[in-house]
C-alpha cells in the first residue's frame, strides 16, 4: 500500500509535483501516465526518499521509505536503469544491493536468472544495452522480494519479447497481492498490463480509478456512418440533429454522430431510405480519453499562466 | 537517533513482518558491508592501493638516498613519502568511493539501499578509514624497509619506528575521513581534488604572508599532519596534533553529512 497525502515539490518558482493524494491499492497494477515532464519521476524519486518534498508525505506501508528498516525488503524500485556503477559487474552491483539490506547472497543468482542475466553476470554493467540495463534494474527492484515496486517507464528499451516478459510478470507479482506502480508514457502498453490509472499533467492529479472508468470519462462514444449517397447522408445528418445529436462529418460521404444511439441511427437511416456500406460503435480509445485529458491539463496550464501576466 | 527512530516506527507499523525493523547497529553493519562490496569491486581500487606502496618505496628510497644524518630514524623517508603524496593517493580512494557515484549515477542506488543519509556517510567513512589506516600501515612498512635499504646511516630505535608507522597509517585515515566528507559537499572528483589540494597546499602559503599567519598555519590540517608525523610543528606537539586534526576531519564529515541531508540525490 502507497499513500501519498497532498505531495508537492516546487523548485523555485516552479512547481513539478501540485498537492498529490492517492493510494496504491496491492494486488492490483496501478499505471502511473502523464506526458513528459508531468511529475511521474519526480513523484517516483519523492516516494522513494531520493527527493525531499517541499510538503506533503508519502507513505509506503504507512511509513516513510527512510523509516523502512530495510527497505529494499518493503519497496523494490527501478528508477534509472543506469543507476549501476559501469565498471561493476552485474553481480557485484547486486551484492553491494544485498548485503546493504542483510539480503543473503543467495537471492542475487535467483534474481539474475530470473530476468534472464545469468550468462551476462560477470560482465560489467556499463557494457550492457538499454534492454539489459532495465532487465538489470528489474532484478535489483526484486532483491528484497519487496510487497512494492517501484518501475519508471521498466519496458523502456525493451525488446517486443522483453515487453511482454515484463508485462505478464507484474500481472503475476500483483496476483500474488503485490502493490505495482508503474509509470509509462506507452498508453497501448497501459491498457493492456494495468488495472488502475493515475492520470497526471503539470504536476496534478487528472484522473484516478480503473481502467475503463477513466477511459469512459476522458472520451464520448460516437457512430460512425459511411455510404455513397452524399445527399442522403445530409438529410440523415438533418434528421439526426434534430433528435438532438452531435453530428459531424469528418469526409465527405462520412458521418460522425454523438448523443444518439447507434439503433436509432440505423432505424433513421432505414426509415429515410439511406443505403450505408458502414454502421459502427465507435470504441473510446485509452489513448484519446489521455490526449483528452491532458490537453486540457497543457490548457489548463497555459490560461493560467496568461492569468499570471495579466495581473489576474 | 536509534530511540527516534524506534519511536517512529512504533504506532505506525501495521505489522513487523511487512515492515521490518531494525536496530542502529545492524544497519550500519549493513551499510559497510555494501561499501566494502563496491570498494573491492572497483579496478581502482586495485590500482590505487600498490600504487600507494609503489610511491612510498620510490619517495621514501630517494629520500633516504639524499638524507645524510646518523640520527636519522628507518621511518623518516617512510614520512616524508607520506606527507608528500601518498596520503593524497590514499584520499582519492576515499573521494572515489563518493564522488565515484555521483558521477555514474550509482549514488541513486546507494540512497535507496540506505535512505537514512547520516548512515550512508558514516559507513563510507567507517570502512575507508579502516582500509586507509591498513593501507597506510603496509605503506609505511614498505617506507621503513625502504628507508633502511637508502638511508647510509641511521639510527633505530623501535618504539620511534612503531610510532612512525602507527603515526602514518593513522594519518592516512584521517585524512581520507576528511575527504569523505569534502566529496559529499564537492560531490565531483576535479572539485574535490582542487579543493583538497588547495586547503592542503595553497591555503598554508596563502595565509603565511599574513600578520600571526604563521599560527594560523600550523592549525590547519597540514600543519597538524606535519606535527602528528614529525612530532612537532613549532606550535604543539604530536598529541594536540591528533587532536587537531581529528577535530578536522569530524568538521568536514558534519559538513558533508549536512550537505548530503540537505539536499536532493
Amino acid at each position: 500500500m502507497l499513500t501519498l497525502r497532498g505531495l508537492t515539490k516546487r523548485y523555485g518558482e516552479k512547481t513539478v509535483v501540485d498537492d498529490l493524494t492517492l493510494e496504491v491499492a496491492p494486488g492490483k497494477v496501478t499505471g502511473f501516465l502523464g506526458p513528459n515532464g508531468a511529475g511521474k519521476t519526480t513523484t517516483m524519486r519523492m516516494i522513494t526518499g531520493l527527493d525531499r518534498p517541499t510538503s506533503g508525505t508519502a507513505l509506503i506501508s504507512g511509513k516513510p521509505y527512510a523509516g523502512l528498516g530495510r527497505p529494499l525488503r518493503t519497496v523494490g524500485s527501478l528508477l534509472d536503469a543506469r543507476a549501476t556503477h559501469p565498471r561493476r559487474t552485474a553481480h557485484q552491483h547486486l551484492l553491494a544491493m544485498a548485503r546493504s539490506n542483510g539480503i543473503p547472497a543467495r537471492r542475487v543468482p535467483e534474481v539474475l536468472g530470473a530476468v534472464g542475466l545469468t550468462d551476462v553476470a560477470g560482465r560489467r554493467a556499463g557494457t550492457f544495452s538499454l534492454g539489459m540495463a532495465q532487465r538489470l534494474g528489474i532484478a535489483a527492484a526484486l532483491l528484497g522480494d519487496p510487497e512494492v515496486l517501484l518501475l519508471d517507464e521498466p519496458v523502456n528499451g525493451l525488446d517486443p519479447d522483453g515487453v511482454l516478459w515484463v508485462r505478464t510478470f507484474l500481472r503475476s507479482l500483483a496476483a500474488e497481492g503485490r502493490t505495482v506502480f508503474l509509470s509509462s508514457h506507452l498508453m497501448s502498453e497501459m491498457e493492456l498490463t494495468a488495472d488502475r490509472l493515475v492520470v497526471i499533467g503539470q504536476g496534478r492529479l487528472l484522473a484516478d480509478g480503473p481502467v475503463a472508468d477513466v477511459v469512459a470519462a476522458g472520451t464520448r462514444r460516437s457512430v460512425r456512418v459511411r455510404g455513397p449517397q452524399h445527399g442522403g447522408l445530409a438529410a440523415l445528418a438533418d434528421r439526426l440533429a434534430r433528435e438532438g445529436a452531435e453530428v459531424d462529418s469528418p469526409a465527405p460521404g462520412e458521418l460522425d454522430v454523438s448523443g444518439v444511439p447507434l439503433e436509432r441511427v440505423g432505424d433513421l437511416a432505414h426509415e429515410a431510405h439511406v443505403h450505408l456500406y458502414e454502421l459502427r460503435a465507435v470504441e473510446a480509445s485509452l489513448e484519446e480519453a489521455y490526449m483528452r485529458l491532458t490537453s486540457e491539463s497543457v490548457e489548463y496550464a497555459r490560461k493560467r499562466r496568461t492569468d499570471v501576466e495579466a495581473g489576474v | 537517533m536509534a530511540a527516534a527512530d524506534a519511536a517512529r516506527r512504533g504506532p505506525t507499523s501495521p505489522s513487523p513482518a511487512l515492515s521490518p525493523s531494525l536496530s542502529l547497529p545492524s544497519a550500519l553493519r549493513g551499510a559497510v558491508s555494501a561499501e566494502w562490496t563496491k570498494l573491492v569491486s572497483l579496478r581502482s581500487t586495485w590500482y590505487l592501493l600498490p600504487g600507494a606502496a609503489v610511491l612510498t618505496g620510490t619517495i621514501a628510497s630517494s629520500a633516504g638516498v639524499l638524507t645524510h644524518d646518523p640520527t636519522a630514524s628507518p621511518g623518516d623517508p617512510a614520512v616524508i613519502a607520506e606527507l608528500n603524496g601518498v596520503a593524497l593517493v590514499l584520499s582519492a580512494l576515499a573521494m572515489l568511493s563518493v564522488t565515484g557515484e555521483y558521477a555514474t549515477g550509482s549514488a541513486t542506488t546507494a540512497f535507496l539501499c540506505v535512505p537514512r543519509r547520516g548512515l550512508l556517510t558514516a559507513a563510507k567513512c567507517l570502512l575507508l578509514g579502516a582500509v586507509t589506516f591498513t593501507a597506510g600501515l603496509v605503506c609505511a612498512v614498505v617506507g621503513v624497509v625502504c628507508g633502511v635499504l637508502a638511508l647510509e646511516e641511521s639510527t633505530f630505535d623501535a618504539a620511534t619506528v612503531s610510532g612512525q608507522v602507527l603515526g602514518i597509517g593513522t594519518h592516512a585515515a584521517l585524512l581520507s575521513v576528511l575527504t569523505v566528507g569534502l566529496a559529499a559537499v564537492v560531490r565531483r572528483s576535479a572539485g574535490t581534488v582542487t579543493a583538497l589540494f588547495g586547503l592542503l597546499f595553497l591555503l598554508p602559503v596563502g595565509l603565511d604572508v599574513l600578520p600571526g599567519g604563521e599560527t594560523a598555519v600550523d592549525l590547519l590540517p597540514a600543519g597538524a599532519s606535519e606535527a602528528l608525523l614529525l612530532g612537532d610543528n613549532g606550535t604543539y606537539g604530536w598529541g594536540a596534533a591528533l587532536l587537531i586534526l581529528t577535530c578536522w576531519s569530524v568538521t568536514f564529515v558534519a559538513a558533508g553529512t549536512a550537505a548530503v541531508i540537505r539536499r536532493d540525490v
